[in-house]
Formats: structure tokens, sequence, C-alpha cells
């Protein structure tokens, strides 16, 4: 892309743009704007559209994309790194990568590819230490297989800074059969504002005319059985996420008195930063 | 087995090839399994990530344990110290901490970190102390803490100032505060500052602590001397000597290893091995890993690293013929470690990631397999990469290249012509297996190769000939299945069997002689003698999908279509990337008449196989028969998109040109050359159909007439049929028709031209059997044209309104969308 003030080209990693420092926008959302991805994404949606047609069942396909629209974006953690993302007004919940980088003691060498930034920098490019990533949700909690506390994000906190994205995206680049540094397929990702669409594109295939409303949930994020993936949108927000930016944490009451404890600190910090504390 | 232990997101995670076994703190009983690539997710914001080499599950998880008290003791201390925290909370805490406290390792551990950095502004001392009243050692733990913190401050203040060019980086000055705190060397420090003997002596520990930390001695001395009097600084070379002793004291004992025989140590380590292939089958992977670990354990002892390595590699292998492509990697990796510059063991790694579809790791160790020699491997590997991703254009040159590159390798030949075969361009294929056959007459690849090419030609004889020729030089159980298929192929079922029963017996531990068995007696009509091999094979091979494929075929086929449903979802279940099987469950769904279900199972294929053109081409076609022509034929465009070498969708959507009566456009997509491809003669069947529709019988007949007389395919011979049927009957020649289409089985149309042709003839219980035969599960795009002729002839139903023009469009309609 150019930039709109000055014309000059933008790096597809850049916030600002290198000449005029105007705001250029997010790059994984100015990723999804370009009208590959736009075309791509739209074919996908007339696909959905003929299929459903055929099956009897677009009207539903519509009353899925309408709750969409409706969606948050949820991360779930162990109620101990949630405990400590609201120790203090200064922490921020970063990126993989830059965790490590910061001093996680995961060795630096590749041993076992866990940290594939390969993949990551294929998808973004020069800035994946920027994203973090979450998942689409249309109840109030996430994949709890990854920590029993779900973590809600204020819409107008990520709205412009977040895309979607197909699924985990080591999955999709064996999927695509992608080697790092190759172009991935367009019509795979879509802005925060446009994830009703993609919800659509994506997930037709588990609809059909019984598909009851309250059914949405679990197609729109579905966790794995044991040997099969889980199955949810992903969410890429760039830049770390602040507690500001908690809408609500859902979770179980703990039993045990020691996290008993936590959960009661929790709750004074909550109140600190105004998030809602909601009991499962 | 590397091992992840993190406290704060409370997880032990076990690495192991692809995969990761996951348990938590909170459930110590229940493992979870997950990939790999699940890891990121995992410890997301984790910032106490520990990564441990060789421990067992117990040990980890008592670590587990132990990091877990120590990580919440910490919290439950800052919590008691936090002002904004209520009384009860703070209460509470010190409850819990003083359970967690009787263990001295979490009170040192506590004590290590308070004593690392001052009391926030907001610690209110005054009250934890209070509620530590029955804590002997926190109350004591926060008095020493509230005296010391100028001291502390002091220390932090000048590790802080500390230039970070003194390390490699901002983490290694962290990894060095870690261990500071951790080792307590950071509290015995703060504690020994008054006093000059203490100090020194702390100094030299904190020196031995850190010694294998990189410039340790320099980041202490200098962290240090901005604190220290004059009369400390002396210490510094008494100290360095103490350290280069405590080093000395630390080597290790070298111990001689009891060697055997070699030659024992070869029959050992194959006997071992023997041992662990039937696991392997059986899928007991953790008897597997508990033999490989003995076979390297006495390999260790008797024979050397490149030994041990062949004999994983070995293994390898083993588990990559049951589709468990994790543990294949898991074993080539140790392979890869114990002997690191086998480049053979580097190969092994990269094929195992190839087969996970994990190019970029493939790569990197492809390269690694060039460094060690292994050259012409790792150029294969990159070729093989670009087949796999579909670009055969470059797969073609690269494999090109491969042979002039390495002209003494049979693979690079082989794999060159494999790889034309992708493209459906044989006779190139042939060629360059007639050269590879020439070049390397004793290796057998390249005859078993061509004779597959011979058999996709419908050149049986030939193919035939050659695989003899092979079997008479080496012979392995493709090359007597590939035999033994081409008496199949033929329809000579006995002697196939008995081909295959003297390759079963031959090499009974190959699935594939077996299958091919089972399928033979499937064509012969023998179902449940099928059904029976089928089970069998899966229970011998419970990790192969195929056996389970073919009786869920065989259930489809006899019209158990509720039990080959259940049995494809059987599959599907325990082999999520089956797509083969989920195609199947798909066909079955249409196959039932659920062509809803169908096009949904299709959809969920396409979403989860975006590069599977039978699910694309199901997905159209199911949109084909349901009458969505513009939808299908943008369905086939897509197709043709994904790959342009797939002609099928070119001549479906060509066919649907004809259907709507767009002839031009038809041929526009159809070749001008005679038909050399199975592709092509499909579209041969549409040009003939042009010709029929446009009322150039003669030569629509024709053409039907040299195809049947010509075309090598046995199955694409009906489509044929049906076409001349449809000719014979708009010539008003029924008795043409009623033998030829006798020949015919379990085909719909072919049972609705039958009724036309016996109905016009007056056969009237022929015609009535026929549509018997199609009165359940028709295909939606023929019921009009089943229930018009059954109306005329049969009286069935009552009679339409369509004339015979209607009738002889709707047999042209069918035969087209059948075909094509």
């Amino acid at each position: 892309m150019t930039c709109k003030i000055c014309n000059t080209k933008v790096p597809l990693n850049a916030r600002l743009c290198p000449c005029c420092q105007a705001d250029v926008g997010f790059p994984n959302v100015r990723a999804t704007q370009t009208p590959e991805e736009q075309l791509a994404l739209k074919d996908r949606l007339t696909n959905a559209y003929v299929s459903t047609d055929a099956r009897g069942c677009k009207d539903v396909l519509e009353r899925f994309g309408n709750y969409n629209l409706k969606s948050k974006c949820v991360f779930c953690r162990s109620l101990d790194i949630v405990s400590d993302l609201l120790s203090s007004h200064y922490t921020l919940y970063i990126n993989f990568h830059k965790q490590v980088a910061a001093g996680s003691r995961l060795p630096k060498d590749d041993a076992w590819e866990i940290g594939r930034p390969a993949v990551e920098s294929t998808l973004f490019p020069h800035y994946f230490q920027e994203i973090n990533v979450a998942c689409l949700t249309l109840k109030n909690t996430g994949l709890t297989n990854y920590g029993a506390y779900s973590i809600i994000l204020k819409d107008i906190m990520i709205s412009n800074r977040a895309s979607v994205f197909e699924e985990n995206p080591f999955h999709f680049m064996e999927k695509h059969r992608i080697i790092a540094g190759q172009q991935i397929p367009p019509g795979y990702r879509a802005s925060w504002n446009e994830r009703n669409k993609f919800a659509m594109a994506k997930l037709h295939s588990k609809i059909n005319k019984n598909t009851t409303d309250d059914e949405f949930a679990e197609i729109v994020m579905r966790p794995g059985t044991s040997n099969a993936l889980d199955d949810f949108i992903e969410v890429h927000i760039y830049g770390p996420i602040h507690p500001t930016s908690f809408e609500r944490i859902v979770g179980p009451k703990p039993v045990k008195k020691i996290d008993l404890v936590l959960w009661k600190s929790l709750k004074t910090k909550c109140n600190n930063f105004g998030i809602t504390l909601e009991e499962i | 087995m590397a091992t992840l232990i993190s406290a704060n997101a409370g997880l032990a995670i076990f690495v192991h090839g692809n995969e990761a076994d996951v348990i938590s703190i909170n459930n110590v009983d229940r493992e979870l399994n997950y990939p790999l690539s699940s890891i990121p997710y995992l410890l997301s914001g984790a910032t106490d990530v520990k990564v441990i080499n060789k421990i067992t599950k117990r040990d980890s998880l008592s670590l587990l344990q132990k990091e877990f008290g120590k990580n919440r003791a910490l919290k439950l201390a800052l919590i008691m110290l936090d002002e904004s925290e209520d009384d009860s909370t703070v209460e509470m805490a010190a409850d819990c901490l003083a359970e967690l406290l009787s263990d001295p390792d979490i009170l040192s551990c506590i004590e290590n970190s308070l004593y690392s950095n001052v009391l926030p502004s907001n610690a209110n001392v005054v009250r934890a102390k209070k509620y530590s009243q029955s804590i002997d050692a926190m109350e004591s733990l926060l008095t020493k803490i509230e005296q010391s913190q100028p001291k502390i401050l002091r220390y932090r203040e000048s590790w802080n100032a500390l230039s970070e060019d003194m390390f490699d980086d901002y983490t290694d000055k962290m990894l060095y505060e870690e261990r500071l705190i951790a080792s307590g060397a950071f509290k015995n420090l703060v504690e020994a500052s008054d006093d000059h003997n203490k100090l020194s002596l702390a100094h030299i520990q904190c020196l031995s602590d850190l010694r294998d930390l990189r410039n340790s001695r320099a980041v202490i001395t200098h962290w240090i001397s901005g604190l220290t009097s004059k009369d400390d600084r002396k210490l510094k070379n008494f100290t360095s000597q103490n350290i280069d002793a405590l080093e000395e004291i630390t080597e290790h004992k070298n111990y001689r290893k009891h060697k055997i025989k070699p030659h024992d140590a070869f029959t050992n380590a194959i006997r071992q091995k023997q041992a662990i292939i039937p696991l392997l089958r059986k899928g007991d992977w953790s008897k597997t890993r508990k033999y490989v670990d003995d076979l390297v354990k006495s390999q260790s002892i008797n024979s050397d690293p490149e030994h041990i390595s062949k004999s994983l590699c070995d293994l390898a292998q083993h588990a990559k013929l049951v589709h468990n492509h994790s543990l294949q990697l898991e074993l080539a990796k140790r392979a890869a470690e114990i002997a690191v510059d086998d480049g053979w063991a580097h190969c092994q790694v990269a094929d195992a990631y190839i087969c996970l579809s994990q190019y970029d790791n493939a790569l990197k160790w492809l390269q690694s397999s060039e460094v060690f020699g292994q050259d012409a491997y790792a150029q294969t590997g990159f070729a093989r990469i670009l087949r796999e991703q579909g670009k055969y254009d470059e797969a073609i040159a690269a494999f090109e290249k491969l042979t002039v590159n390495f002209p003494d390798s049979p693979i690079a030949y082989n794999s060159y012509a494999e790889v034309l075969k992708d493209v459906c361009k044989l006779e190139e294929a042939l060629s360059v297996y007639n050269i590879s056959i020439e070049k390397f007459p004793e290796d057998t690849t390249g005859y078993s190769g061509k004779a597959s090419t011979l058999k996709a030609l419908g050149r049986l004889d030939e193919a035939l000939n050659l695989y003899n020729y092979a079997k008479a030089i080496k012979d392995d159980s493709y090359i007597g299945s590939g035999i033994a298929d081409i008496f199949k192929l033929k329809g000579e079922y006995d002697i196939a069997l008995r081909m295959y029963d003297e390759v079963i017996k031959k090499f009974p531990e190959s699935s594939i002689p077996k299958c091919g068995r089972a399928n033979v007696l499937r064509l012969k009509g023998q179902y449940s003698a099928a059904l029976k091999q089928f089970r069998i094979i899966a229970s011998e091979f419970p990790f192969d999908f195929s056996p389970k494929e073919g009786e869920a075929e065989v259930l489809k086929e006899c019209g158990r279509l509720k039990q080959a449903l259940g049995k494809y979802e059987e599959i599907i279940k325990e082999f999520p990337a089956a797509n083969r099987s989920r195609n199947g469950r798909a066909n079955v769904l249409k196959a039932m008449g659920e062509y809803e279900k169908a096009l949904q199972a299709y959809d969920e294929n396409v979403k989860d196989f975006p590069y599977d053109v039978v699910a694309w081409n199901g997905r159209a076609d199911l949109l084909k028969q349901l009458g969505n022509f513009a939808d299908s034929i943008e369905a086939y465009k897509r197709i043709a998109e994904l790959n342009p070498l797939d002609k099928t969708a070119i001549y479906a959507r060509a066919a649907i040109y004809v259907v709507l009566g767009q002839y031009s456009t038809a041929l526009q997509l159809l070749p001008t050359e005679p038909p050399q491809t199975r592709e092509d003669w499909f579209a041969q069947h549409i040009k003939g159909m042009i010709h029929l529709k446009s009322g150039d019988l003669d030569e629509a007949i024709r053409i039907f007439e040299d195809a049947l007389r010509r075309v090598p395919y046995y199955n694409v011979a009906k489509y044929f049929r049906n076409a001349l049927a449809v000719a014979s009957l708009r010539l008003k020649r029924p008795q043409d028709v009623v033998g030829a289409l006798d020949a015919t089985q379990n085909d719909s149309i072919a049972d609705v031209l039958s009724i036309h042709a016996y109905g016009e003839s007056g056969a009237i219980k022929k015609a009535q059997e026929a549509y018997i035969r199609i009165e359940k599960g028709c295909p939606p795009f023929i019921v009009n044209l089943r229930d018009e002729l059954a109306a005329r002839y049969i009286g069935r139903i009552k009679m339409l309104d369509h004339d015979i023009d209607w009738i002889f469009a709707e047999e042209c309609k069918i035969v087209l969308l059948d075909a094509a």
C-alpha cells in the first residue's frame, strides 16, 4: 500500500509511514484489505451461499452471520497467569515470542520447533512478535483446555487492531503446504469488522436446515477431542493487551483454599480495573 | 524426551515426535495429547517455563508440584503484603502459607525472592506480620526483610545499573538475575554485606553458582565492586583460585564399557528390532518406546553411534508404514541426536517432516543431510517437496535436473517418471522408466513403475510381462500384488485370488496383497467373505485404514448403506485425516438419497482438505445432479484453478454446456487430438453426444462404436454403451439396446434406458424389473425421466405430459451428466 498523505510505499510491517510518520493502520488489518483478499473472501462467501441454498438452509446461514456480528474475542489462561496479569497497572499480556525473548528459559535454538516463528513470520512478515492470539466466541468462554479462566476483551479496545484467521496458523501452513516466505493463499483472513462474513464463509458446512441458534456457539468454537484438533477462528491482535482491555473474566470458583485466596484476590483486582468477574 | 514445566501455567508437557502429552497440576491423573504446535498456546503468558531433558514423568510431576508450591507461596506472600487486599484474604493467605512453608525449599524460595527487590510502596508489613504471628518462619522473614530494605535497595540499584553490554543481550541479563535469585546468591550477598568475612564467602559461593554462565566472573565482580570496601576487593584473586579448584573437583570419571563381540551385538540388535516391529504394527506405543530404550541402551554399550542410528532409522521407517509419523519423527530425531554426523539419519528426519507436511523443517534437515554427504537424497527431497506442494512444473524440472546431476541414481529417474505420471504424461513417464531400466537393470522399482503406467494405459499384457520379469530379479509384495491386480482388472478373478494367496504366503507382513485379495472377493460378489477378510486385516493392521475403508465399500456395494455410513464414521473418528473415508462417507450419503447431507459432507471435506480435488469434484458433481448448472460450472472452474491439469473438471463443465445446448462453448474446452488418456475418452464421449443432440446420429454412432472397440479402460466403456443405447432408441431400434445394457450392472442410467428399451419392445416384465432396481436411491437428475418412462410403459404412476423429444433430451442429459 501507499501512504495516503505522502504517497510513499509503506512496508508490510509498518505501523507508521516511514516518511511522513502518518498512521497507516495496523499491518495485520491492512493485510486483510488487499483486493486479492477481499475478492477471495467474497468467492468463499458465494460458495457458502450456493451450498446452503442447495441444502435448503440459506436463511440459517444468514442468521448465523448476524449472530457473529456480536461475537467476542477470548483467550483462556490459568488462575495463576490471570492473577499475574492483574498484579499491577504495568503488566501487559504479550506475544509468546516476545515472552520467550523476555526471559522464558526456552532454548534459543529450535530443538522442537515449538516457537515455529517461520510459520508466523510468513503470516505476519517482520511483525509476528507484535501479534497476540485469541479466538472468536459467541459465548462467554473460550477454549478452556488452555486454562480454566476465559478473558473476554472489550470490542472497543481491539476492533481497530484485530483481524480474524481461519485456524491455528501451524495447521494452516501444513494444510496448505506452505513453506516459510511463500504467500498465504487469499481468503483466509478478514478484519474484525468482517468477522461475520468470515464465519459464514468458513463454517457454512457445519450448518443445515435443522441447526438452531443455540448451536451457533458450538459451531464457531469447538474444542478438539483426544485426537482431533480444536476448531476455532483465531483472532490476531496487534500489540500488547493491557488489563483495561478486559471486559470480563469467566471461570470456576475454586474449591481448594489455596486457589480460593487467589480468586478472592482476583476479585479485588477486577474491582480495581472495572472488570466483571463471573463465576461458572 | 524433553519436558517443559511451568508452575504459572500449572502444566508439565512431555514432548515426543510431533506430539506433546500434557498433565495439569489440577488433575495429575489425566494426560491430554496435543500437537506440538499447541505449545505456544498452552504456555502463553507463562514466564517461568523450564526445559528439562531426560527426566521421567514421575520426577517431572514431583518437580511441577514443587515449583507450583514455590510459585504459589510467593504469590500468597505478596497478597499478604498487599495493602489493597482485604483482611479476610490476607488471613486466608497466611493460613495457606503456614502449610506451604513447612517445606524448607519453599521457605528458601520465598526468602530468595523477597531479598532480591525492595518492597513496593503499598506493602503493608505491619498487617502482614500481624497475620503471620502463628507462622514463625514468616514473621521472622518479614522482620528481616523490613530491616534489610536499604541494603536490598543498594544491591538492586547496582544490579540494574550494570550495562547490558556485559551480557549477550537483555534476555541474558534476565537469566543471570534469575540464577542469582534462585540460587540464593542475591540474598546471601545482601545478608552478608555488613560482615567482611561473610561477604567473602558469599562472593565465592556466588561465583561458584554462576560459573557456567558466560563472563560470570566479570559480571559478578563488576556488580559487587560498586558495593564493597577496599579490603573486600583484595579477596578477588583468592576467590578466583578457589573457583578453579572447584571446577577440577567436578570432573567426571570415565568408565570402560563391557563390550560383546560385534557379530553378537549385531544379532542382538536385529532380535530386539524384530520384537519392536510387531508392537509398532499393533500400535502399542508405550511398549514400543520402552523396547526402543532397551535397544538404545544395549547398543550404546556394544555398538558405535552410527549402528544405533541405523537401527532407529529402520524403526522410523516401520513407524511410517503404520502412519504414525510423530513416532517416525521421534525415532529419526533420536537417531540424529545419537549420531549427529550421520547424514542418513538427517534424511530420515526430513522424511518424517515431509510426511507431516512440515516442509520448513523438512528443508532444514535436508540441508543438513546434504552437509553430511547425502546430496542425492537431499536434492530428491527438495524436488519431492515441490511435488507434495502440487508445483508440478517446478517438480518436473527439478527431477529432470536430478537425472543430470546424479546420473547413477535410480531414485532420480524413477521419481522423475512418477511426477510425470502425476500430471498424466504417461508416455513421457514410460520413456523415463525405459531409461531407468536400461541404466539400472537390477533395480526393480523402474520395472514396477513402468508396469503400473502400462496398467493405467490399459496395456495389461505388457504390464504383466514386465512384472514377471521384475519378479525374476527380486520379488516383493508390490510386484506380486501388481501381477495379481492385472488378473483382477482382466476379470480373471480366480487366478487373481491364487496370485494374491502366493504373495500373502511369501510376504505375510504386508497388508497390500491381503486387501487386494479381499477386493477380488468383493468384485466376485462374495460380499460376506470379503467383509470377513477386511475385518481380519483390520485387526491385524489397526493403524492402516485401508482394510477398514475396504469393509465400508463392501457394505456400500451390497446395499447395507447404513452400516457403510457407520463404518466410515468410525474410521473418520479414529483417523480424522482420512480424507478418502470422508469422501466415501459423502458418497454413501449420496447413495442413500441424502443429497443435502452429502453436499454438506463434501463442503466439510473441502474446508478441511482444501486441495482435495475429489472432494471439490464431489461437491461440483452434486450441484450438477441437483440441477444447479450455473453453480456447478463455477465449482468446476474452481477445480480447474486448483489443478489446471485436472481434465475431469474441464470435461464435466463441457458436458454441462452440452446439456444447456451451448455446443461451441463446450467444444472450446475439448481436445482436438485423438484420445489417449482415460480423461480424453470422456471428452470423446462428449463430442459424440454433441453430434447426437445435434441430430447427426450417424457420426454419433460411429464415435460410440469406435470407442467401444478401442477404449482400453473397461470401466469407461459403459458410458459409450449407454450413449449408443440412447442413439438406438432415438432410431427406434430398442432391440439393439436390450442385450447390450444387460452387461452393465448397478448402473441407474442403464436401468432407466432399459425401462425404455424393454417397454418399447413390449417386454413389460423386464421393464418392471429395471424400474424396481431404481425405485429407491435413484439420483435426482434421473427421477423425472424414470417416472415418465414408468408411466408410459409400466403404468405405475399417472401418465405425464412429455413427448418423445423430451424423453430423448432427458436421456441425452442423464448420459452426459453421468459420464463427465
